[in-house]
């Protein structure tokens, strides 16, 4: 089973490269079947991990205390949901005014706002927990861009105009920069040892 | 939308909303119970739109159309069962019967990435770096693209790091990691300062639809 | 040859050297005398009958040298054939004169022949002068030597055939040691007649002296009468009976056959019995007597060296019967070996509880204490003791249980956090914060303030951005891509409403809306919604929603190739009836607009899409994604880009509109001073800890 998942996942890999670079009619065709199993099994992969949350939550119903009370909010909520997400469509105004605009949006939006103060907190007592180079070069450029970004009553021309604007189109992109290529190397990197087999996600030695 | 039911929902958004800002003098069990309830109505909507837009619109409704061709028929059947043996991950005993599917997932997602890697970020990318030297170019933006080059290069190097720890990296790699280090720091200054921002706008509306509810 | 190669160094030896002269190995028994020796005794077998003169070549030099001394003037020993051996295989015991039947030289160790003998004591060291061991009555081991437990009974044992019926006194002449030297197991009748009353014979020593069936030998198991306990081992062999013990005993051979010379010294004399007749028992055998003499003299039917053959059972012809069995008389024990006793100082006081141990009555060890191991008199079969598998469980134990059960379960619950001083101070600056964040925020929000001033420079994404749109057709078709989560939909919409007011102003567009969140795909509405409220005068514009993309990565491709493919059935009807049905790929759309707030989705966006090269890609990006997507603008990959609320200021005020950019403003201002400066004060603050604890942890 193990080879045949390996060698499954490198034949499919081949496939999709050759489609992509070669562009011959039947290559294509492989390459479209295969992304059509790739929307499926990542639509069903997403269904395992909704199941695995229920399965958690089921589990925590034993417990007792308040955490039972909790977990039965959210299998009851998760279950409703669901069904009548199923019954009546995503697009309709029940379920988009009170469950999308009416819990989600408020509950969601709510929580990112008190992260504000979090961060704020956690930026005031940045130099008592560790104070090095990049502990200073990090205050210092969020001090200058918290500055530069906010709105004042007076302009700052040399600030707002010429400082701000240099900082951020060549020294943040620069490291930005840096950082993309990163990303691409390691994702390139990752990408080819799956596909020499040398890494196996899918489980498997 | 009736007055009634918009109140409604505008009073539901504000009850949540103040529910989240208790967290503010402590953990507490409305919070809790706000979390629990999110948690479970967002995760049943994904999950039954996913089980829609893919599960019943892509297999199961072309599969029982009556008009849809034998070698479809068959392909969607294929494909059926490719998605039932990734269900059995679900079960650890029967987890590796869906082995095969994962790896069909891995093999796509792998394919994807090389292409995308290379065609979308490195190469423009690189082009983008090489353009700042463009002789037709003013000479300022050749010391921007200079310090770009610079930059891109020493941040490079500041996450170089070999498979054995022990070596000592060479020494024109430690100085242009300590300059990786400088850009770094302030992308990573100002990438926290536009997190910020994004935050303070969003507490910045919830704020503005609690007081929209009162003064309506 | 004459001559026997040591296997160790390989010297040559006499024949008849029993150790090597160079190394003092062992030589092995390659003499003629074994060549006569009968084959390996296999069970079943009767041993052949043979003369103890045959093996004497087989006994070390010393030992024949004693019993050849008898003969000639005492004679050096004979060194040349052999080194003397350790003194402790070697009583260096003079040879005594031969006799005819019994070894002079056993003789001079007091070894007596058949009939009143005297046991001749046997001093082992003239140095260490006579040594009388105290004729102590038998106890103790020498109990257990039945039979022989009587002195006479040992010579009588060790009697010869032959000799049994005339043993001449051992002569105690020309002997390194002195009759009187002779230990008084050694010794002849006459002194040991004396101690033999006193001196019990031990048991196994009886069991040698086996008396024929007739009545005046007493049948001496190996369990003496009823004064001595008999070792339960000892009894077991006493338990055989008479019949089967003859075949068990293959030494001892039939009645017809002539009994070797040295085994016919162990059989029993006694008054009228032929030694002759009775087969010599073996003292090997010593336990397997059974319960009737003949066992016992079947068990001395075994050769015995000639001598042991000259230890008479002189004690015990003059032995009445075995109702009382003298004990052995103490020994003389030679210096050297005297010098291997365990002091008895050291004995008495080191052993513990030496006075509650035995002491020794005889023997060498006589006198001494807790020197060997208490042979029990009797061996009863011991009952391992039966330990309870119940736990004897204590209260402490119990409570010890409870506290781990308490521990174990206490793991599962969460424990309150006690909050610590340092803590408490965390949490009153974190209220602070808290509450001078709402007040920054609520008072603009309320007052509807416009205190800060906009923009004075665009830009350069949002300037690109307004140009690329001005430079659509007049009917674009726009797909708006929505990438973004439901916490940042607040500043998504403030981002993403002045480029819809200024499109719509200036263009016919059709809009086709997909969700690559399952959040955002009825967001659509609400989006239009939001720019029907703003402008109400104007028309909104024609769109399709296409719903959500699902499959994540493996989806763009795909879309990018069909845009419809993941529609439903309801979009695709109305995707056919709108001036869309013209698009068939993602390069047919006039200008894609990708509206998110999450840097890894746009970049993967990107990378799956920009080999198709599509006409215009604008990106409206949330603040905190928008370092990561600058490079991507600044490579030209995406034509224009609009990132936080600064930029949406700008595209307000070059598009001449008020939206929410302009209504968040000074409260976004606030709210950034506000963590200017809380968190420079909180970082000032800090170096001063530092500062203040460092020369304390100095100090």
């Amino acid at each position: 089973m193990r080879l045949l998942a390996a060698v499954l996942a490198v034949l499919v890999a081949v496939l999709v490269l050759a489609g992509t670079l070669i562009p011959l009619p039947a290559l294509v065709a492989i390459r479209f079947l295969l992304l059509q199993w790739g929307v499926l099994l990542a639509g069903t992969a997403a269904l395992v991990g909704f199941y695995n949350l229920l399965a958690v939550h089921w589990r925590n119903l034993r417990k007792g205390g308040l955490q039972t009370l909790y977990s039965f909010i959210l299998l009851l909520a998760a279950l409703a949901t669901f069904i009548l997400v199923l019954l009546f469509g995503s697009d309709s105004p029940l379920i988009h005014t009170w469950l999308v605009l009416g819990i989600i949006r408020p509950v969601e939006a709510s929580l990112m706002g008190l992260l504000s103060i979090t961060l704020i907190y956690a930026l005031a007592r940045l130099t008592r927990r560790r104070l090095d180079l990049l502990t200073v070069l990090f205050l210092l450029s969020a001090f200058f861009f918290l500055l530069a970004m906010a709105p004042l009553p007076f302009q700052i021309p040399l600030l707002s105009d010429f400082l701000a604007p240099w900082l951020q189109n060549v020294l943040v992109t620069a490291g930005a920069r840096g950082l993309l290529l990163g990303i691409a190397l390691g994702v390139l990197t990752a990408g080819l040892r799956l596909l020499l087999a040398v890494d196996r996600p899918y489980g498997g030695k | 939308m009736n007055l009634p039911v918009e109140w409604l929902n505008a009073l539901l958004g504000f009850v949540l909303t103040l529910a989240i800002f208790s967290y503010l003098l402590g953990d507490n069990p409305l919070f809790r119970l706000t979390i629990h309830l999110f948690v479970g109505v967002s995760s049943g909507y994904i999950a039954a739109v996913i089980f829609r837009q893919v599960w019943l619109h892509q297999l199961f409704q072309p599969l029982l159309n009556p008009q849809t061709d034998v070698l479809l028929r068959a392909w969607l059947l294929f494909s059926l069962l490719l998605a039932v043996f990734l269900l059995t991950k679900i079960s650890p005993r029967l987890g590796s019967i869906g082995t095969p599917a994962a790896a069909i997932l891995s093999g796509i997602a792998a394919g994807l990435m090389i292409t995308g890697a290379v065609q979308g970020t490195l190469i423009p990318q690189l082009q983008a770096t090489a353009a700042a030297f463009d002789p037709s170019r003013p000479l300022d933006t050749w010391l921007d693209g200079l310090i770009l080059l610079l930059g891109a290069i020493s941040t490079l190097a500041y996450f170089h790091f070999g498979a054995d720890q022990s070596l000592r990296r060479r020494w024109w790699i430690r100085v242009l990691a300590s300059s990786g280090l400088i850009f770094l720091g302030l992308t990573l200054g100002a990438l926290f300062a536009a997190l910020y921002s994004s935050t303070l706008t969003a507490l910045i509306e919830r704020l503005d639809t609690l007081i929209s509810f009162f003064l309506r | 040859m004459d001559e026997i190669i040591c296997q160790q160094c390989g010297h040559t030896n006499p024949m008849d050297a029993v150790f090597c002269q160079r190394c003092g190995a062992l030589l092995p028994p390659s003499r003629p005398a074994t060549d006569q020796l009968a084959p390996t005794l296999r069970a079943g077998e009767e041993p052949q009958k043979k003369s103890t003169s045959e093996l004497e070549p087989l006994l070390p030099a010393w030992l024949r040298e004693m019993r050849k001394g008898e003969e000639s003037p005492p004679a050096p020993k004979e060194e040349k054939s052999a080194p003397p051996p350790p003194p402790s295989s070697q009583p260096s015991v003079a040879p005594e004169a031969e006799e005819e039947e019994i070894p002079e030289w056993l003789k001079e160790l007091g070894i007596l022949s058949s009939g009143p003998r005297k046991a001749q004591s046997v001093s082992f060291s003239e140095k260490e002068g006579k040594e009388e061991e105290s004729a102590a009555p038998q106890e103790g081991w020498s109990k257990d030597l039945g039979p022989l437990s009587a002195p006479g009974s040992v010579a009588n044992a060790f009697e010869t055939g032959p000799s049994a019926s005339a043993e001449p006194e051992a002569e105690a002449s020309s002997m390194l040691f002195s009759a009187d030297e002779l230990p008084a197991w050694l010794r002849g009748e006459a002194q040991s007649a004396a101690p033999a009353a006193e001196e019990p014979v031990p048991d196994w020593l009886k069991a040698f002296a086996e008396e024929p069936p007739a009545p005046a030998a007493p049948a001496q198991p190996a369990v003496p009468a009823a004064e001595e306990p008999v070792p339960d081992w000892l009894k077991a062999f006493a338990e055989e009976p008479p019949a089967p013990a003859a075949p068990a005993q293959p030494a001892v051979p039939a009645a017809e056959e002539p009994a070797p010379d040295w085994l016919k010294a162990f059989a029993e004399e006694t008054p009228g019995t032929t030694q002759a007749s009775q087969p010599p028992s073996t003292p090997a055998v010593i336990g397997t007597s059974g319960a009737g003499e003949e066992d016992l003299s079947s068990l001395l039917e075994m050769e015995i060296p000639d001598w042991l053959a000259g230890i008479s059972a002189e004690a015990t012809s003059s032995q009445p019967a075995a109702e009382k069995t003298p004990a052995l008389e103490a020994a003389e024990l030679p210096a050297w070996v005297q010098a291997m006793r365990p002091i008895e100082a050291i004995l008495s006081s080191e052993v513990e509880g030496a006075a509650s141990l035995e002491e020794e009555k005889e023997g060498p060890l006589a006198g001494l204490r807790g020197v060997l191991p208490r042979a029990p008199e009797t061996l009863p079969y011991i009952r391992p003791r039966t330990y309870s598998v119940r736990l004897n469980v204590t209260q402490d134990h119990q409570a010890h249980v409870q506290l781990l059960e308490q521990l174990i379960a206490a793991e599962s619950q969460p424990r309150p956090r006690q909050a610590t001083p340092a803590q408490k101070s965390g949490l009153f600056g974190y209220w602070l914060i808290a509450i001078l964040l709402l007040a920054a925020i609520l008072l603009p929000l309320f007052g509807g303030t416009q205190m800060t001033a906009m923009p004075a420079l665009t830009p350069r994404g949002t300037w690109q951005f307004i140009e690329s749109f001005n430079a659509l057709p007049a009917s674009p078709t726009i797909l708006l891509v929505l990438d973004y989560e439901m916490s940042t939909s607040g500043e998504m919409e403030a981002l993403l409403l002045p480029p819809l007011r200024h499109l719509t102003s200036i263009k016919q567009a059709h809009l086709a809306f997909i969700a690559l969140n399952p959040l955002m795909s009825t967001m659509d509405e609400r989006l239009l919604e939001a720019l029907h409220v703003a402008q109400p005068q104007m028309p909104l514009p024609e769109s399709v929603n296409l719903g959500y993309l699902p499959g994540g990565l493996s989806a763009l491709p795909l879309f990018a190739s069909n845009p419809t493919f993941a529609a439903s059935p309801e979009a695709r009807a109305r995707w056919e009836r709108s001036p869309f049905q013209r698009v068939k790929t993602l390069s047919d759309f006039d200008c894609v607009v990708l509206v998110t707030d999450n840097a890894e989705s746009a970049r993967l966006w990107i990378e799956q899409t920009n080999s198709l090269k599509y006409n215009t890609l604008l990106m409206v990006s949330s603040a905190r994604s928008a370092p990561m997507l600058s490079p991507y603008f600044h490579s030209g990959q995406a034509k224009g880009m609009i990132a936080g609320l600064n930029d949406a200021a700008a595209y307000e005020q070059m598009s001449g509109l008020s939206g929410l950019a302009r209504r968040y403003r000074d409260a976004y201002s606030a709210g950034l001073l506000l963590a200017l400066g809380a968190g420079g004060i909180g970082a000032l603050w800090g170096l001063l800890i530092r500062r203040n604890s460092k020369p304390q942890e100095g100090a």
